[in-house]
């Protein structure tokens, strides 16, 4: 799926958006959207957020995209979600949800109508971790950061980006196991 | 006999930096393979999450702030052409004796277009329109370059009705004051929230 939205964005697409084509700025948008906003929503914790996260990357994006020296969608693609993660994550800072964090981790799960099977499960367990453990899990594991890059998005070491990780593991392996029993 | 694997021996299994004594342990436990399996598929699941679309169209709001931030650069490019054009004018003037002071030493007009000019540099180098600002900074940003717009109207109408050097001086030490302020306001570091 987003493969397939990335081909619609070529070589000639990208020059023109550097050059502030708006048109051309907007086939950027219209093939990224997904990327950048489902980035977001995974690490953001309120859809809101995660839509204002969306505008400042693109905003970002339509002031930078003439500096960007990348080569290809391959690399834009990167570029992109880059600014994305850092939108985000200064997003979960803005709101100080920190704060609350233990009260998010120990609390019951959210029961939402219709939230079944396995995908919907994992999706409500990330949704109970704290926005920073949940920021390194996808980070780290889905989108292939090292923890050197979390440590540097984040402004701190690597090993709190490791310990983050494995405590947000240890509490998605607990969770997802008495969902399983019950 | 070694503990089971803890979730940090596990993950440094996974990425290929386990140490020899758990990776030793894991070769005989089927507990801990069973665990490491269970991340594995953990993963898996996470990376097969869908691609989520925004619920709303953000582009037109995307679009108007690109469109008035552009905007706003050509009006500060312009005014700047203006204001030089005014004093252009006063000089080449001055330079062919008419209206030189008698004092001999700096031309004050001519320093102060340089200061102005250094201040516009100065402000191009910090890109402000790429700036992260608060609310309050933008809103400071906001109403001096409204005060800029305004004196650059004054600039103008000194061109046309070819003010003498004295207003010229006037405007261009309020013009300096105005950049000055705009480039302490986007000199001021950004402060963020800490995790």
């Amino acid at each position: 799926m987003t493969n397939a939205v990335m081909t619609a964005i070529d070589d000639i697409a990208i020059q023109r958006a550097k050059a502030g084509d708006i048109n051309a700025l907007e086939g950027v948008y219209r093939a990224y959207e997904g990327t950048v906003y489902s980035l977001a929503r995974r690490i953001c914790r309120s859809p809101e957020d995660a839509e204002d996260a969306l505008q400042e990357t693109f905003l970002e994006v339509c002031r930078s995209i003439g500096r960007f020296r990348g080569d290809g969608p391959g690399s834009l693609t990167a570029w992109m979600k880059r600014i994305a993660a850092s939108k985000a994550l200064m997003k979960i800072r803005r709101d100080k949800y920190r704060d609350t964090d233990e009260l998010f981790e120990e609390s019951a799960p959210a029961s939402n109508p219709g939230d079944t099977g396995l995908r919907m499960d994992l999706e409500t367990v990330m949704q109970r971790l704290s926005d920073t453990s949940r920021a390194v899990v996808w980070l780290h594991d889905v989108e292939g950061y090292t923890h050197e890059d979390i440590a540097e998005l984040m402004g701190k070491s690597v090993s709190f980006s490791k310990s983050q990780l494995s405590r947000a593991h240890a509490r998605l392996r607990k969770w997802l196991g008495e969902e399983a029993a019950c | 006999m070694l503990m089971h694997c803890t979730m940090e021996e596990l993950l440094a299994i996974r990425d290929g930096q386990g140490s020899q004594a758990a990776q030793r342990h894991l070769d005989e436990c089927d507990e801990c393979c069973d665990e490491l399996e269970l991340l594995h598929q953990r993963v898996a699941a996470l990376k097969a999450l869908p691609t989520v679309r925004p619920p709303r169209d953000r582009w037109s709001v995307v679009r108007d702030e690109v469109l008035a931030e552009r905007a706003r650069t050509r009006r500060r490019f312009g005014a700047w052409l203006t204001a030089a054009a005014a004093a252009s004018v006063v000089l080449a003037i001055g330079l062919g004796g008419v209206v030189m002071p008698a004092a001999q030493g700096p031309d004050p007009l001519a320093e102060l277009v340089s200061e102005a000019q250094r201040l516009e540099d100065a402000l191009r180098v910090m890109r402000p329109e790429t700036r992260v600002i608060s609310g309050r900074t933008a809103g400071a940003v906001a109403a001096l370059e409204d005060r800029l717009e305004l004196l650059d109207v004054r600039f103008e109408e000194a061109r046309i009705r070819r003010l003498p050097r004295t207003r010229l001086v006037v405007l261009w030490k309020e013009r300096i004051d105005l950049m000055d302020a705009l480039v302490n306001v986007h000199a001021r570091p950004v402060t963020l929230i800490g995790f």
